[in-house]
């Protein structure tokens, strides 16, 4: 039998699908681990909410009782942490993990000697590698980075590696990812009804389906990447890094584009225009470190 | 008994030090999961313990990213990015909470949320997706302790090993 809150949850279901279908990915690759928001949704079933009687009635009167109804940006902002580990999650998911232990111990190691020079140095950086071909690295909210096989296998030293994951942590202390879901529209008057904590599972089902979209899929805007690329850049150079590793890293690429292998940066902007950016902002930047020695034995896994 | 000038000095910067740590004493919430305490104020430092979402601290002091916080009788530093509303918890913690009190249960255990789990944990179970690469990420970088991380960027002269 549908229930009341059955036929809500279908309702919130149908009216938002519009939100995220409207979001249809360019340039993306692999395969799709995400179903969309529908089966999301189908996934909290409002039986519980009516289920316990009294405790969902309660739930509701909290919602009348003048509790705002809950925004993408609260969200955003209270569930950060949930957020970036859907991202993983999803990312995980799209692409198994690289089950180089070793390696994937390096790359958390390089990460968090740039993270040191962030806003955040005791943050919650936690690192991964992706076991595919293709040229990407990701990150979620809250610290959670994904750099694919791929693009290890074409670096050949530390520097480059830093400078990747500079990139990354930067998009990370920017909150890109939260500034680019925190707006996303949330059907609210299909929402009456609902307890307050029903409201919530439901918002962060839609925020991460859109965050996911965005991160492993259409990409940044023009402008987050600039951006990042700027603050990564001041990162690798604080932390002592040859300050051209991202820019020797993104010539290579751009070289091998299409002589196979992987995608390239399928969710960044154009490589050339990112080249010349940084170029300019390196200027006369003092040398850094490479530890190519170590980076060499390191990388030789991700290599085979 | 006659003071020389710096001991004076040390003696009146000691006690400021200490007025000034009690004036900065305020109450706050984490606002994240399993957030690292160190001993320091650095990543290059042992981890004490690790806080949960919506635990209450109170701030002892602020330096930069940081702030050395007490909590469960330890004290310790976490990132300032870590700390939060003090009145209590945020987003599903505290939506929980207040249920409880409405009702008088201690959870909002008659929603999603009472089935127990983080929300991006439901959030995965609804799409039958694994956290078992999230878990294998998570568990890999508590491996990497504060020795290792200063020995590596010591070594290789960058982040807090820079010369």
């Amino acid at each position: 039998m549908m229930t009341r809150q059955h036929v809500l949850l279908r309702l919130v279901a149908w009216g938002l699908l519009p939100l995220i279908t409207g979001c249809s990915g360019s340039g993306g690759s692999g395969g799709g681990g995400m179903s969309g928001v529908g089966s999301a949704l189908s996934g909290i079933s409002l039986g519980n909410i009516g289920g316990g009687g009294g405790r969902g009635v309660n739930g509701v009167q909290l919602f009348q009782a003048g509790a705002t109804l809950v925004s993408a940006a609260s969200v955003a902002e209270d569930d950060q942490d949930d957020l970036g580990q859907a991202v993983a999650i999803g990312a995980t998911n799209r692409w198994p993990l690289f089950d180089k232990p070793a390696l994937t111990k390096y790359v958390t190691l390089v990460g968090l000697a740039v993270a040191s020079q962030s806003s955040d140095p005791g943050g919650n950086w936690v690192f991964g590698v992706l076991d595919t071909p293709d040229v990407n690295a990701y990150s979620g909210p809250n610290g959670y980075i994904l750099i694919t096989r791929g693009a290890i296998a074409a670096m050949e030293d530390e520097s480059e590696l830093a400078g990747i994951l500079a990139h990354e942590i930067a998009h990370i202390v920017n909150r890109d990812g939260l500034e680019a879901v925190k707006n996303a529209k949330v059907n609210e008057a299909l929402m009456k009804g609902l307890s307050a904590t029903d409201q919530r599972f439901a918002v962060f089902n839609q925020v991460s389906d859109k965050l996911i979209e965005k991160i492993l899929t259409s990409g940044y805007s023009q402008q987050q990447e600039n951006n990042a690329d700027s603050t990564g850049e001041k990162l690798l150079i604080a932390a002592g890094y040859d300050p051209n590793g991202l820019v020797k890293f993104l010539k290579r690429a751009e070289q091998r584009k299409g002589t196979g292998g992987g995608k390239l940066f399928s969710t960044h902007p154009g490589t050339a225009d990112r080249i010349a950016k940084i170029s300019q902002q390196i200027g006369s930047a003092k040398p850094g470190a490479t530890n190519k020695e170590r980076f060499t034995k390191a990388a030789a896994e991700a290599k085979l | 008994m006659k003071c020389k000038p710096r001991v004076r000095w040390m003696i009146a910067a000691a006690v400021l030090g200490i007025s000034t740590t009690a004036a900065m004493a305020e109450d706050a919430a984490v606002k994240f999961n399993q957030v690292k305490v160190f001993a320091e104020n650095t990543t290059a430092s042992d981890t004490i313990t690790s806080l949960k979402k919506g635990e209450k601290v109170q701030v002892l002091a602020r330096q930069g990213p940081w702030v050395k916080v007490s909590a469960g009788g330890k004290q310790g530093w976490i990132s300032a990015n870590a700390v939060g509303d003090p009145k209590g918890k945020s987003g599903f913690a505290g939506l929980a909470e207040a249920a409880g009190k409405v009702s008088g249960s201690d959870s909002a255990s008659g929603s999603a949320a009472g089935k127990g789990g983080l929300p991006s944990e439901q959030w995965a179970q609804s799409k039958n997706l694994s956290r078992g690469g999230l878990q294998r990420m998570m568990a890999l970088r508590e491996t990497v302790g504060g020795s290792e991380i200063k020995t590596f960027d010591t070594e290789g002269n960058v982040g807090i090993g820079k010369k």
